[in-house]
């Protein structure tokens, strides 16, 4: 596949060999928390529509409500659980010349943007991201979202002082790394 | 007006009928008005506006369908009426602008309700464009529009200017830009040299292969279907006396009929899309002149388009398969997108600026390769039959089958069986179609890469090539999923200021590889990547 050999592939910095450093510890917490609470919210919302059909003359069987409901509740224990497993996967490492991000569990992905071709970094932090402490990093690029990185779950101070390095590095000399 | 602070010579001046600024409504003095022939301008983009928008437009066709059916009067009434208001707030809007160049740039202040002031500065200024419609033309006057650095500015409009004018703002910004450009060093040799120009009979081959002729054609049976105009039926009356009468004497003239009605509705969808051809590229030419690309075409409105070689972030070659029938291809340059955010009302602005060649041989295609990359990238190939690209993973197919193919066809059929029983099965007919594209697909999609750029090609009856420079992107993302890393395989996106490839299904070390090496290469250029 690499016919040309002048490429010195073996010999580059690889993204594999990365230190990754892991997200904020409740970051996981916080993501279980705003799960529970979506759920809560859909599961009254189904109650309260079955109770309006039943009241309508709805008959449905019970074995089969009973095995919806069953059924929806596994997939919510499995939904707030799977931050527990998830976050401990993603990473991030900011190195010299470019910022890299790693997520997912069974669909994993390694993203990367160097520092030189971001035209702006954001933190945001909702209210339950204040309460904790927690703050997402936004390195946006040239060409809209699709190269855009996002790291949610740093702690606001680590995510500012990310920003304002990142911010530093923008408009930067540019000079060709040694290639080891 | 002019301009000072010109090193090179091209001093500005605006045309006469701009010469005397308006005065007496605390407008500064070196504050310009537009010819008043530019409320053609503002009505033209108001009226787009209101045909773009699809509830304005339901909504007006509404009510216009509403008077309509009450009187015909009542109706053309109400459209005057609208044609009207849009002309008074053209005339408004032509009232509330202005204009001024200075050394720095071109200021702009437009706006009634919300005034807001654009500031256009020379540097940054990739491009000047300039559009003349058939009114204009009478008059001797064009619409010049700025294009700026990665498009991430608003871009500004000056309607209704003089040709000379034009001309000079135009000298005066690619003086500019020559005069800093870093790759352009073999530039006045080339300048003013025409690369490709359009000939008649490549109007007609952009007609014969315009894809709206397949589109209409599939649409045709549907829209003699629902279509109940009095014409039609009375169209429908006559082709079934027609019909009946052949029927008494001779099947085969039923079908000569019948091939010879297909024929006269080809020939007449080929004579629209032959002229649109021809009213969009009649006379078209490219040229390279001072380190931009400069295409000029149209019949009756004639647009210039100007591209700087450097903001040139990616080339895309297609082929469909009625041009591949002439052996030529279509070629798109694309520039950076302005990302989300910008609520600019000019679309071409959000979607990035193309440079769009709309035929061309395979020769040109190489050709025009070269000069658009700057001598970079040019052992990845543009054309998409080259024995050097390499194919993906087969296992690109079993993944599209399960994806799109088995699991909707099995849930479907499972579905549909207690309605329809074993005729249920019959979705299963989905899956081959599935599989048949996507072997179709997987034998399209293939890569190359050099030192200094990579070429992605793909499509399914067509072609499509994708060529773009390492040290343009912007981004790297691989993702692995499940089926993928237990066979060694993963997806490589690559993020440019244009958009995002994705090279999906290839081996996962040439993948990593191919991501760390293209960082490598950008975050050492010493190139601007626009």
């Amino acid at each position: 596949m690499f016919a040309n050999p002048e490429i010195p592939l073996e010999s580059l910095p690889q993204a594999e060999r990365i230190d990754w450093q892991a997200l904020h510890p409740d970051f996981a917490t916080c993501q279980q928390i705003r799960r529970t609470g979506g759920v809560l919210l859909l599961a009254v919302l189904a109650a309260g529509i079955y109770v309006l059909a039943a009241s309508r003359g709805l008959d449905i069987e019970p074995l089969v409500v009973a095995t919806v409901a069953a059924g929806a509740a596994l997939l919510a224990i499995l939904y707030i659980v799977w931050p527990l497993v998830d976050v401990p996967r993603r990473g991030y490492a900011v190195r010299d010349k470019d910022i890299a991000y790693r997520a997912g569990v069974l669909w994993r992905t390694v993203q990367v943007v160097p520092f030189n071709r971001v035209q702006h970094a954001t933190t945001k932090s909702g209210p339950m991201e204040r309460g904790i402490g927690l703050a997402t990093l936004t390195v946006f690029t040239a060409g809209g979202s699709g190269g855009d990185l996002r790291i949610a779950g740093l702690g606001k101070p680590l995510a500012e002082s990310l920003r304002t390095h990142i911010v530093g590095k923008l408009g930067g000399a540019e000079q060709p790394p040694a290639a080891t | 007006m002019s301009v000072s602070g010109d090193d090179s010579g091209n001093a500005l001046h605006a045309p006469a009928a701009l010469e005397e600024p308006h005065q007496g409504d605390g407008v500064p003095d070196d504050w310009q008005r537009l010819s008043p022939l530019a409320v053609l301008f503002f009505f033209g983009r108001m009226a787009k506006g209101v045909v773009g928008n699809l509830p304005t437009t339901l909504g007006t066709l509404a009510v216009l369908v509403a008077f309509a059916r009450e009187s015909i009067w009542n109706a053309i009434f109400f459209g005057i009426a609208v044609m009207v208001v849009l002309a008074w707030i053209a005339i408004v809007r032509y009232g509330a602008f202005r204009y001024r160049i200075d050394a720095q740039g071109v200021r702009i202040r437009q706006g009634v309700l919300e005034r807001n002031e654009l500031d256009l500065q020379f540097h940054r200024i990739q491009s000047v464009n300039i559009e003349q419609s058939l009114a204009y033309r009478w008059f001797g006057l064009v619409t010049v529009s700025f294009d700026t650095a990665g498009s991430t500015q608003q871009e500004g409009h000056l309607p209704a200017v003089t040709r000379q004018f034009a001309d000079t703002l135009r000298r005066h910004v690619d003086a500019r830009r020559s005069s800093r450009s870093l790759a352009d060093e073999d530039a006045p040799a080339r300048r003013n040299a025409a690369l490709l120009q359009l000939n008649n009979a490549d109007m007609l081959r952009i007609g014969l292969t315009d894809p709206t002729v397949l589109i209409v054609l599939a649409a045709l049976p549907g829209l003699a279907q629902y279509s109940d105009s009095a014409a039609m039926e009375r169209a429908q009356r006559m082709v079934d006396q027609a019909t009946s009468e052949l029927a008494a004497s001779e099947p085969l003239l039923i079908a000569a009929f019948a091939g010879g009605a297909l024929l006269v509705v080809l020939a007449l969808i080929l004579a629209v899309t032959t002229s649109s051809a021809f009213l969009r590229f009649h006379g078209y030419q490219l040229r390279l002149e001072g380190g931009a690309f400069r295409s000029r075409a149209g019949l009756l409105t004639r647009k210039e388009m100007v591209m700087d070689t450097r903001k040139i972030q990616q080339l895309r070659l297609t082929q469909s398969w009625a041009l591949r029938c002439f052996g030529r291809y279509r070629l798109r340059a694309l520039s950076a997108t302005s990302g989300q955010g910008n609520n600019d009302q000019n679309n071409q602005s959000a979607a990035g600026q193309v440079l769009h060649v709309p035929i061309l041989a395979p020769r040109a295609a190489l050709d025009l390769r070269d000069r658009m990359l700057h001598g970079e990238g040019t052992e990845l190939s543009l054309l998409p039959r080259s024995e050097r690209f390499v194919g993906i993973s087969a296992r690109y197919i079993r993944a599209r089958v399960v994806a799109i193919g088995l699991l909707p066809a099995l849930i479907v059929s499972a579905a549909a069986t207690p309605l329809f029983g074993a005729a249920a099965l019959l979705g299963l007919a989905w899956l081959a179609l599935v599989a048949i594209c996507a072997w179709q697909s997987w034998r399209r999609r293939a890569y190359m890469h050099d030192d200094h750029g990579l070429a992605y090609r793909s499509g399914l009856i067509g072609f499509k090539v994708e060529l773009f420079l390492f040290r343009k992107v912007q981004g790297a993302t691989t993702s692995q999923s499940p089926l993928q890393r237990r066979h060694g395989l993963a997806t490589l996106h690559v993020h440019l200021a244009s958009g995002t490839v994705s090279i999906p299904f290839i081996d996962q070390d040439a993948a990593f590889q191919l991501r760390d090496y293209m960082l490598y290469k950008a975050e050492s250029s010493r190139l601007a990547w626009h």
